[in-house]
């Protein structure tokens, strides 16, 4: 089966479509990761307590304390990162149930009931069907009573005729209440298996992800297993060689192979929109099995229906009492009793009330219900639900292929993480262990980080342009005191994310801090999570607008630049040596990170090395 | 992973870190920045 799999994944020459191998460090390894995040984190508190005490610029508070808060804001935030990648300890894998008894169901022996749900609203019918052979396909040693339906909330013919003759069951609704969520719930309500499997339309299932994710579910305590999304058409890029054999003939391809000899393969325009999510499923949630705490992100994760049905409960209770509370409250306002002395054939009917208004739901019907569900799920202390992060990639899907779509996309993560964190905020839920609270609040922290990033950006033109500098001295003090820090936080990073382009990640980290923040204002204005798109601007394909603020702040940082070293060079003051040297290296990272967003928004498929890769996710689903 | 598979993958961070520690020699030891200097020396001059 293996070698089928890997036979599956390689549909391209390009060694970017093969998934990443799950890291697998040794012990020693381990040790000087953790090591050097103790040291990393000596360091910057050395560092922070340098600044606060030693070199604000009292002269200039509204230059220099906004940088000192998004200092110690960005150092909270790496605290909470070297916590949350800790340790990668990792759940064994019992064997596989070969029943439904294995797994803690009740009842006579039966085989293992399995519903797929591939949850649709108007995805090409062609893709669907890939999705679903592949599906079919799934093999488990044993018999296993696998159902496979298609959620449709297109409510489309042509769908419910592909899902008919590929003898796979159609379901649809009348409306589209709760979208995605209300479209999986719907799907719950019609089916019964003992687990179920949320795949997207454009998933593509290995043979093995049945076998790979069921045995852990011998745990009566697990809830869910959440495979990592691998996305299989992201673009590879141009070969240097091929590059510059392109624009310099047989010198050009004979110094890019020189050079690709020294450095290893480099290529142009690869990844362009940072889809690539091996930092974040190989190792930011696999590092949360720690803790008991990696979530649900939807398509490639497998349920223990019993443990969806317990959330829904008592999420529903839990709204119950605060819909009757509220409506108890409204009438002793009007004059219908006092407080707590509610006659009880009134209160019933409240209760009858709410109980009509208020939706049951294993799916919280919300914009991020994947990562709701999951909160609810761990903090249910009296079950003591635990998730898994699975280390090896069983399914592939596709990636946004446009700046605009991967805005949308990013700006519903951020919204609705933002949202669960200012109207449901986890850290205050009872139930969630300290663990489980740490790895929660960096995962949320990092949606406000636009706040401290924003500061970050804006002081070194700030500084280069009025010769007000918010340190008290660019001294050798200064340095002394932080590049052991930034050093430190570089040599943690190589070795604790070895394997993985952790740089990159960080980039769009920084860069995406626009759609953040307009999500976090949306938030804070109780405004829905939506991001309007003009047809005009969705048929154009150009997003210059949507990197219009990278841009400005990329452009004041070169004018301020040249303006900073022109007044040096004039010897005028403020701008002393150390000051340009500290400044021009901090700008010069902050342009790096720009770099790649700004390139996205005039990013071109190449059509001999890109578009092939593009377009043969489409041909291989005929 | 084989190591130089590894690095491959590292190098921009590698450059970055090596651009860190030049930097970091240049302004320790060239003496390019003075150190900081001692209190009340930043009092205006007579």
């Amino acid at each position: 089966m293996r070698a089928r799999q890997v036979d599956r994944a390689r549909v391209t020459r390009f060694e970017r479509q093969e998934p990443w191998v799950p890291h697998d460090y040794g012990p020693v390894h381990r040790r000087l990761w953790q090591g050097l995040v103790v040291l990393t984190l000596g360091f910057g508190a050395w560092y922070m307590l340098w600044r606060w005490t030693v070199s604000i610029n009292w002269d200039a508070p509204w230059i220099a304390l906004p940088l000192a808060c998004a200092e110690t804001a960005a150092f909270g935030g790496l605290i909470l990162h070297g916590a949350s990648n800790w340790s990668d300890w990792r759940p064994e894998r019992p064997p596989l149930p070969v029943e439904a008894g294995d797994i803690g169901m009740e009842g006579p022996a039966r085989p293992l009931a399995v519903d797929v749900f591939f949850a649709t609203y108007d995805e090409e019918v062609e893709m669907l069907r890939g999705g679903v052979r592949d599906a079919l396909a799934m093999t488990y040693p044993v018999p296993v009573d696998l159902r496979i339906h298609v959620l449709d909330d297109g409510r489309r013919p042509a769908m419910a005729q592909m899902a008919a003759e590929e003898g796979v069951d159609y379901i649809t609704r009348e409306d589209n209440t709760g979208y995605k969520a209300g479209n999986l719930r719907n799907a719950m309500e019609r089916t019964s298996g003992d687990v179920i499997v949320i795949f997207d339309a454009d998933t593509r299932p290995f043979p093995d992800f049945l076998t790979e994710t069921l045995g852990y579910f011998r745990d009566p305590k697990v809830a869910w297993v959440q495979t990592p999304q691998w996305f299989w058409d992201i673009p590879p890029g141009v070969p240097l060689p091929d590059w510059l054999g392109r624009h310099f003939g047989a010198v050009g391809r004979g110094t890019g192979r020189a050079v690709e000899a020294v450095v290893g393969p480099v290529r142009l325009g690869a990844d362009p929109f940072g889809n690539d999510p091996q930092v974040f499923y190989d190792f930011i949630q696999m590092r949360r099995n720690a803790a008991n705490a990696s979530f649900c992100c939807g398509a490639g994760s497998v349920h223990r229906r019993e443990a969806l049905m317990e959330a829904a409960i008592r999420a529903w209770v839990a709204e119950l009492e605060q819909a009757v509370a509220a409506q108890a409250a409204g009438l002793v306002a009007l004059g219908a009793g006092r407080a707590g002395e509610m006659d009880e054939e009134i209160a019933g009917t409240l209760r009858n009330l709410s109980a009509q208004a208020v939706d049951f739901t294993p799916f919280k019907l919300h914009v991020s219900e994947d990562i709701y569900t999951s909160i609810m799920l761990h903090s249910d202390r009296e079950r003591g639900w635990r998730s898994v992060m699975h280390p090896k990639v069983v399914s592939r899907m596709t990636s946004p292929r446009d700046l605009l779509s991967w805005t949308i996309q990013r700006y519903k993560y951020a919204g609705g993480s933002l949202d669960i964190l200012i109207n449901d905020n986890p850290l205050f839920r009872r139930g969630l262990g300290p663990g489980q609270k740490v790895m929660y609040a960096a995962t949320f922290l990092s949606y406000l980080s636009p706040v401290w990033t924003l500061v970050l950006l804006l002081s070194p033109p700030l500084y280069l342009m009025t010769g007000v500098a918010p340190i008290s001295a660019y001294t050798a003090d200064y340095f002394a005191h932080l590049l052991p820090f930034l050093l430190l936080n570089e040599m943690a990073q190589l070795v604790g994310f070895w394997g993985a382009d952790t740089q990159g990640a960080r980039r769009w980290y920084v860069a995406m801090f626009p759609l953040k923040l307009k999500a976090l204002l949306a938030v804070l204005r109780g405004e829905r999570i939506r991001f309007p798109v003009t047809p005009k601007e969705r048929s154009e394909g150009a997003f210059y607008g949507l990197v219009l603020p990278q841009f400005t702040v990329a452009v004041a940082t070169l004018v301020a630049l040249a303006w900073g070293w022109g007044r040096h060079m004039a010897g005028i003051e403020g701008y002393g040596l150390g000051a340009m040297v500290a400044n021009s290296l901090w700008s010069g990272y902050n342009l790096l990170a720009l770099w790649p967003v700004l390139r996205a928004a005039v990013w071109q498929p190449d059509a001999e090395f890109d578009v092939p890769v593009m377009q043969e996710y489409r041909n291989a689903l005929s | 992973m084989r190591f130089r598979d590894g690095l491959v993958v590292a190098r921009g961070q590698v450059l970055w870190i090596l651009l860190l520690v030049l930097s970091s020699v240049v302004i320790l030891r060239a003496e390019l920045v003075p150190d900081a200097p001692p209190a009340g020396a930043t009092a205006a001059p007579d």
